[in-house]
């Protein structure tokens, strides 16, 4: 898989990040561009699902980003729950000379919301931007789009090499927060149960014995 | 595509599958044509150089030899002329059935009617050749036809003359501007996969090919606008391109070469019609369209959106149910799982169990490999031979399934061994495989245990094999460098189940003690060489059910050969393992200075002598049995053995005693790893395997193990009875003391009399045993 150049032990956590959008967009070559930094001009087309990963360095801590490649014209309909399955990040493209692309990403992110988890941090990003002679939506329209669902937005090209490695960190950075966050909450939910805990302890012991070799 | 163009394509670096296809077509003499094919032959040879090597003696089958006797001589009228291919193939009289034969052994791999047999194989020619002329003008015709209603150009074709209707800007569903902006949105979908259909290969970068391959499926997809066109499709369609466009060079090379000569007049038509280049178009679309019939259910996935699911649905969910509970419409979901948790746990229980530990669903992976017929999995050239037996077998492609599991099984051991991500690396990105036949063979013993054999395990040495071959084939393979690198990792322990016995080792190399221990107590895994001790029973049940003596005889040949292949591969193994483990001990024992050393010494001669019979380089025969006396003198250790009984060049292989010199007769390690392969080839009339079969094994551990003569008692100091010593020694099963001159009486003798009853030799003689179970 992709890069392997840290050692695997050093590793302090993996996310498990989708690249969805129709086909042709670029997100094979977008993966292709992070995970083994190169570039061609043509790929197969995707069947079912493909899956690469790279070590990155996230504020000092190695992070294992798995990136999920699937087949535009697959949808959601094979793939379903396990391809979004512990999903934490999810990259939705378009490809910036193509505006049926772009008019089919509320589509995509109605089916995110429809199967992703919840707490999935997306961004929806317009490939292909060195092309802006061919350009057919304006970057304000993506970024207006992107506003309206409350996702991040960024232009990007594999090509030229722009904006791809800044929106798979950016990804990265914000699962982590999430992922503290929730870390957090749960060290407060934790430490109620420890006190109701505490509080039974005093209590009936013997319904505690009962229920743990239940 | 005209000559000068093929040439040119040609000599652009492209992957060697491609080009040798096109080299061959491209050849304008025939030599090179034989060259590829004998080539072929010695690369497959050199790939099964155990195989072949284990098989000669077990060759005596009628179903085998029958087999063999077409073999060779289909690969000796290769170097015939086409107008002879053409004879061989298609003029005897049951012709179809033995053209089935030749897809399923993989005999296509350099036919020039590579396209005539896959049109027959899925029925778009008939079997009466005599009819083959009409038939193939008809599906044209109807191509043509269809052509004509589908692609359509609404400025010339129209005949509406009614200009609110017939009008670009016309909103009307019936206008045909309407219909025409429409399918080029769909001609530009499709165009879009067509750009990408194997971008290594130079042929379908052009144009001609390009728009070809957008028209069949835009028909298709118009004829067929419920299933529509979905994205794999272009794949299905370009191999039947490709295979079509060789075959017609073919035919014309053989034409300018005047090879068709030998075809009468009426032949000739009839393959100058079959292979006409200008209905490549319409001949794929037609070997497509029985494709897609098949392939059909696969590529359909019904919209079944679900309704959007509860906050709390979500949380009660089980959460190791697999996906396909949720959808169970989605045709190639069930059939992916039910070939994973029906077909592969029936096999192989533990990878299932490793697959299922890390949620691996078989759609993961399994999309691709199915609605491609494995296309991405194999190069090009792998594929059609793939292709050839796929089709052959029905029309149906039931051999997919089975296939799939192969493929599984035959990276079991680097799965087995790989955490999550390594194991979905392995399986997205399938490792380089040296034969694609063997997925073949192994796919019809799964299917047909009964019918066909099973073929010899990949073992250890075929994996190293195709690692070199890996290398070999370097830059053709795409991601070879990944590939590579994940084979090298893993290659090492193969035969599956040994591995086991393999992470027991360290602790052996300690004390013969440890041997003990060895016995495998944890229960046979599925597929391993020990399933076959199941098979005898399958052969009963069979018996009773089959009424016509020949199919039984020929299924139970079946088996015993499947059951054969697995024994010698096992000897092999265990012959090494035994070689490698004996080294040790000696050292061991050599460095401690035992005042026993003599006595151990001679129990791992004994050790050693098995050893060879197991590898093959020390025949096992009757003789040996009884005339098995040995006379070593007291430093045996440091001179050659004498012997005093038989004087046969094997018998001299028999006794020694340095571990790293350890065969007499071989000067080096690689020689004596060669020697097993050049062992003479038993004579077919003599039914007496040169290894012990597994029963004989047994029968001689029940003996020794429970008859108390059996222990190693005799120091003689200066002879050695080299009976006691021999597992082999009593093929009667009723060991007759008296024969044993030292048996009872000599117990003076005997340092590990009474003392110790199961002393280190007859743990050796465990050894068998544990081969048993």
């Amino acid at each position: 898989m992709g890069d392997n150049r840290q050692p695997l032990d050093s590793i302090d956590a993996t996310y498990k990040i989708l690249i969805l959008g129709d086909s042709g967009v670029g997100k094979t070559c977008t993966i292709c561009r992070f995970c083994d930094q190169k570039f061609h001009e043509c790929y197969v087309t995707s069947i079912g699902l493909d899956c690469k990963q790279r070590v990155i360095d996230l504020d000092g801590s190695n992070v294992r980003l798995r990136v999920w490649d699937t087949a535009g014209q697959e949808r959601f309909r094979t793939l379903t729950q396990s391809y979004y399955r512990g999903a934490m990040g999810i990259i939705l493209m378009y490809d910036i000379t193509n505006l049926v692309t772009f008019n089919h990403i509320t589509k995509w992110i109605e089916s995110i919301e429809n199967m992703a988890p919840p707490d999935t941090c997306t961004v929806l990003v317009g490939n292909k931007c060195d092309k802006y002679l061919c350009r057919a939506v304006d970057e304000e329209r993506g970024k207006k789009l992107a506003e309206n669902f409350g996702l991040d937005f960024f232009e990007a090209s594999c090509k030229s090499n722009i904006n791809v490695d800044q929106v798979f960190q950016h990804i990265a950075t914000k699962i982590k927060d999430i992922k503290d966050k929730r870390a957090k909450r749960f060290q407060r939910t934790a430490s109620n149960v420890s006190l109701t805990h505490w509080s039974m302890e005093s209590g009936s012991h013997e319904t505690k014995v009962f229920k743990c070799s239940c | 595509m005209s000559k000068s163009k093929l040439r040119q394509n040609e000599a652009l670096p492209n992957p060697a599958s491609h080009e040798d296809i096109l080299s061959a077509i491209d050849s304008f003499e025939p030599s090179p044509v034989q060259e590829r094919n004998v080539m072929i032959t010695s690369q497959t040879e050199n790939g099964m150089v155990l195989v072949e090597d284990a098989t000669v003696a077990i060759e005596t089958g009628k179903k085998t030899d029958m087999l063999n006797s077409q073999n060779s001589s289909r690969r000796s009228s290769h170097s015939n002329s086409y107008s002879a291919e053409w004879d061989r193939m298609f003029h005897c009289p049951n012709y179809l059935k033995d053209l089935k034969l030749q897809g399923l052994e993989g005999n296509l791999r350099s036919s020039r009617f590579r396209s005539v047999c896959w049109k027959l194989y899925l029925e778009t020619l008939p079997e009466n050749i005599d009819d083959w002329i009409s038939e193939t003008r008809q599906r044209r015709a109807d191509y043509d036809h269809m052509r004509r209603k589908y692609i359509i150009n609404p400025r010339s074709d129209s005949v509406e003359e009614n200009l609110v209707v017939n009008n670009p800007l016309s909103q009307i569903d019936e206008s045909p501007w309407n219909r025409f902006f429409l399918d080029n949105e769909l001609r530009l979908t499709i165009k879009q996969d067509v750009v990408r259909t194997f971008p290594e290969i130079e042929f379908f970068k052009e144009e001609k090919i390009e728009e070809m391959m957008v028209n069949i499926l835009f028909c298709h997809c118009r004829k067929h606008h419920k299933l529509s066109y979905k994205q794999g499709m272009h794949e299905l369609l370009a191999p039947f391109i490709f295979v079509l466009h060789c075959d017609h060079q073919a035919f014309e090379h053989a034409t300018e070469l005047e090879q068709v000569s030998g075809l009468s007049e009426h032949q000739r038509e009839l393959v100058k019609e079959v292979l006409n280049p200008q209905y490549l178009e319409h001949d794929a679309y037609a070997l497509f369209c029985k494709v897609m019939d098949t392939v059909e259910p696969w590529y359909v996935s019904r919209d079944i959106y679900p309704a959007k699911p509860s906050k709390t649905e979500k949380f009660t969910k089980t959460p190791f149910t697999q996906p396909s509970c949720d959808y169970p419409t989605n045709v190639i979901v069930t059939k992916l799982n039910i070939i994973q948790s029906e077909i592969l746990s029936e096999h192989d229980m533990e990878l299932y169990n490793h697959l299922e530990k890390y949620e691996i669903a078989p759609q993961v992976y399994g999309i691709r490999w199915i609605r491609l017929l494995f296309g991405r999995e194999f190069p090009m050239q792998d594929l059609l031979v793939m292709w050839d037996a796929l089709f052959a077998e029905s029309t149906t492609f039931d051999l997919v399934d089975y296939v799939f599991v192969a493929m599984l099984l035959y990276i079991r051991d680097i799965l087995l061994e790989s955490d999550y991500p390594t194991c979905m690396t392995t399986l997205m990105r399938y490792p380089p495989v040296g034969d694609v036949h063997f997925f073949v063979e192994k796919a019809l013993h799964l299917q047909n245990p009964q019918q066909y054999p099973k073929p010899h395990n990949y073992t250890y040495q075929k994996l190293q094999h195709v690692r070199q071959q890996s290398k070999q084939k370097g830059d053709t393979v795409v991601n070879g460098v990944q590939r590579k690198s994940s084979m090298n990792e893993h290659a090492r322990p193969s035969a599956s189940s040994m591995a086991r016995l393999e992470s027991k080792t360290p602790a052996l190399s300690g004390s013969l003690q440890n041997l003990d221990q060895m016995t495998p107590e944890d229960p046979p895994p599925s597929g391993s060489p020990f399933k076959y001790a199941t098979l005898p029973s399958r052969a009963k049940i069979n018996k009773k059910k089959s009424s016509k003596e020949e199919v039984e005889l020929q299924q139970n040949l079946a088996l015993v050969q499947g059951q054969l292949n697995e024994s010698q591969a096992m000897c092999t193994y265990c012959a090494g393992k035994m070689d490698e483990q004996i080294g040790k001990i000696q050292t061991t024992l050599l460095s401690q200075k035992l005042k026993n050393e003599d006595e151990l010494l001679l129990a791992l001669a004994g050790l050693k002598q098995v050893r060879d019979i197991l590898k093959g380089t020390l025949k096992f025969s009757q003789n040996l049995l009884h005339l098995d006396e040995l006379e070593i003198s007291d430093n045996h250790y440091k001179q050659e053995p004498r012997l005093t009984t038989e004087s046969s060049k094997l018998k001299s292989q028999m006794f020694y005693m340095s571990s790293g010199n350890n065969t007499p007769s071989i000067s080096s390690p690689e020689e004596a790893l060669e020697l097993p392969l050049k062992r003479p080839p038993k004579p077919v009339k003599d039914p007496v395997p040169s290894i012990p079969t597994p029963t004989e094994l047994k029968d001689f551990k029940d003996l020794h193990t429970d008859t108390e003569a059996l222990k190693f008692g005799d120091v003689n100091k200066n002879v050695v009875n080299h009976s006691e010593m021999n597992p082999f020694h009593d093929d009667s099963g009723e060991y007759d003391a008296s024969l044993n001159p030292f048996a009872k009486n000599s117990d003076e003798h005997n340092p590990f009399h009474e003392d110790e009853p199961r002393d280190d030799f007859s743990m050796l003689l465990d050894a068998p045993s544990m081969l048993q179970s």
